[in-house]
């Protein structure tokens, strides 16, 4: 093991490059290098963003598929969910500085998302029931099956269909949970609900699904 | 997509020329909003204060029993129940409700459970309202009410309304001169009118309760419509119901 004393300005100059490495990986023959913002922690990427507004790239490219995937579980044509997660991102942006680092930071980005999905489907167009594609849902159910074994007899429409059968709430939780694998204490501070609420409509949407495809 | 999404919400921004909000309007709104919580449990302690008082120093001397029946056998529990200052018990019940609900409906008000907020209202309140019932502030505004707002004077059941009986033979309020050469004495009552008082054949716990500026009750015989004989005189502050009562009786 060699010892390198690396000088201070080597390290500014490093901390000014758009990616980072390791220097252990370089002693051992590979170079692995990543987008520098992939090694940052949420409370670091906000941090460089209230320094430099420009940073919220960082914090776009890190969320966009998560969010994307969640609007997509709502409305299913592309072009809403574009518009709508472009509104979740300048909403983010505006307000920023209201983070303040009592939740984690990917639970207040998914309120922001939350809101503004629970806004747009009080819209007259989005208030019917929209016809989906059942792959949106395939990750989810997945989910499900693995929770939930007495739902492995029943196939993914019929799944999906359930879902859909939800009360909104309901739906809301279970999208969280298995599509978004959040715990219930980080769905708690989306929907901005009490813990032990969460947990008692949780088991009330798992107790709705068995019920109807027990009906089937 | 990925570029899609970065490259049009960076053109909004700068289409609609789109800013941050900065960090201290946020922090304004959040301060703003826990002062007038906090305001709110200043004057909740108050009214406690307030209610303490009242509950504490009254003489507890009078008969209630005519709208109590049912409990006429016990006078004494009439007395209290009919002494105790409801109008701030109800006051200090709408502001614990609305605090409670201010915190329920905050943004973080949701983690909170509702035994922690009223554990937490409760541990910063009663200690305060014991904090300004022992300074005298609880005493003071009780005062400044009931000499400044007729209105206050006929809602809170206190010892001046007790107090302003002259038909019962009991008149309190505050002493505006006294004549020692003819014993007269005029007395500002607690609902604001002005008493002559005939002292010749009254006795009094003290002398220096006659010093102008002094409050005081009395027990004696309304004479005219605004003439009062005195038997006895007491401090205002006296709640030693049993001395009262022997003195009514004599």
């Amino acid at each position: 093991m060699i010892a390198v004393t690396i000088p201070r300005k080597f390290f500014t100059l490093r901390d000014l490059l758009p990616f980072t490495f390791n220097f252990a990986d370089i002693e051992e023959g590979r170079v692995t290098i990543k987008r520098k913002d992939a090694s940052l922690s949420d409370d670091e990427m906000v941090q460089l963003t209230r320094k430099n507004n420009k940073e919220f790239s960082s914090i776009i490219r890190r969320y966009q598929d998560a969010l994307l995937r969640y609007i997509t579980l709502s409305f299913c044509d592309n072009h809403t969910a574009a518009s709508l997660i472009q509104e979740i991102f300048v909403t983010a942006y505006v307000n920023l500085n209201e983070y303040d680092g009592s939740i984690p930071f990917s639970s207040w980005i998914y309120r922001i998302a939350h809101k503004e999905i629970v806004e747009k489907l009080k819209e007259p167009q989005y208030s019917q029931e929209q016809n989906c594609d059942s792959s949106h849902f395939e990750k989810m159910v997945k989910g499900i099956i693995t929770a939930l074994p007495d739902c492995e007899h029943y196939t993914l429409p019929e799944i999906v269909y359930s879902l859909k059968r939800l009360q909104e709430k309901r739906l809301d939780i279970i999208v969280l949970k298995y599509s978004e694998g959040k715990s219930s204490q980080e769905i708690s501070d989306i929907m901005e609900l009490k813990h032990e609420a969460i947990k008692t409509l949780m088991l009330l949407a798992e107790d709705d699904i068995h019920q109807y495809l027990f009906s089937i | 997509m990925s570029k899609d999404i970065l490259n049009s919400f960076w053109q909004e921004i700068e289409d609609k020329k789109i800013e941050q909000i900065p960090r201290w309007r946020f922090n304004a709104v959040r301060i703003g909003a826990w002062l007038i919580v906090g305001a709110l449990g200043i004057l909740l302690s108050l009214g406690g204060a307030i209610a303490l008082y009242i509950s504490i120093n009254h003489d507890y001397s009078n008969g209630h029993e005519h709208s109590l029946h049912f409990l006429q056998h016990y006078p004494l529990l009439v007395n209290v129940l009919m002494s105790l200052p409801y109008v701030w018990f109800i006051l200090i019940a709408v502001f614990f409700l609305v605090i409670f609900t201010a915190v329920s409906r905050s943004k973080k008000g949701y983690s909170y459970s509702a035994v922690r907020v009223i554990t937490w209202l409760l541990l910063t309140t009663i200690p305060l309202s014991v904090v300004f019932y022992t300074s005298g502030i609880g005493r003071s505004l009780h005062w400044y009410l009931t000499e400044h707002y007729s209105v206050y004077f006929h809602l809170v059941n206190g010892n001046e309304q007790d107090w302003t009986q002259p038909e019962n033979g009991r008149l309190g309020g505050k002493v505006i001169s006294y004549n020692e050469k003819t014993h007269v004495m005029i007395l500002k009552s607690f609902h604001n009118d002005l008493w002559t008082i005939d002292m010749k054949h009254a006795w009094s716990d003290s002398d220096t309760l006659f010093v102008p500026g002094n409050y005081v009750k009395i027990l004696g015989v309304q004479t005219t419509s605004t003439g009062f004989a005195a038997h006895s005189v007491h401090g205002r502050l006296e709640i030693n119901t049993g001395h009262l009562n022997s003195a009514e009786g004599s």
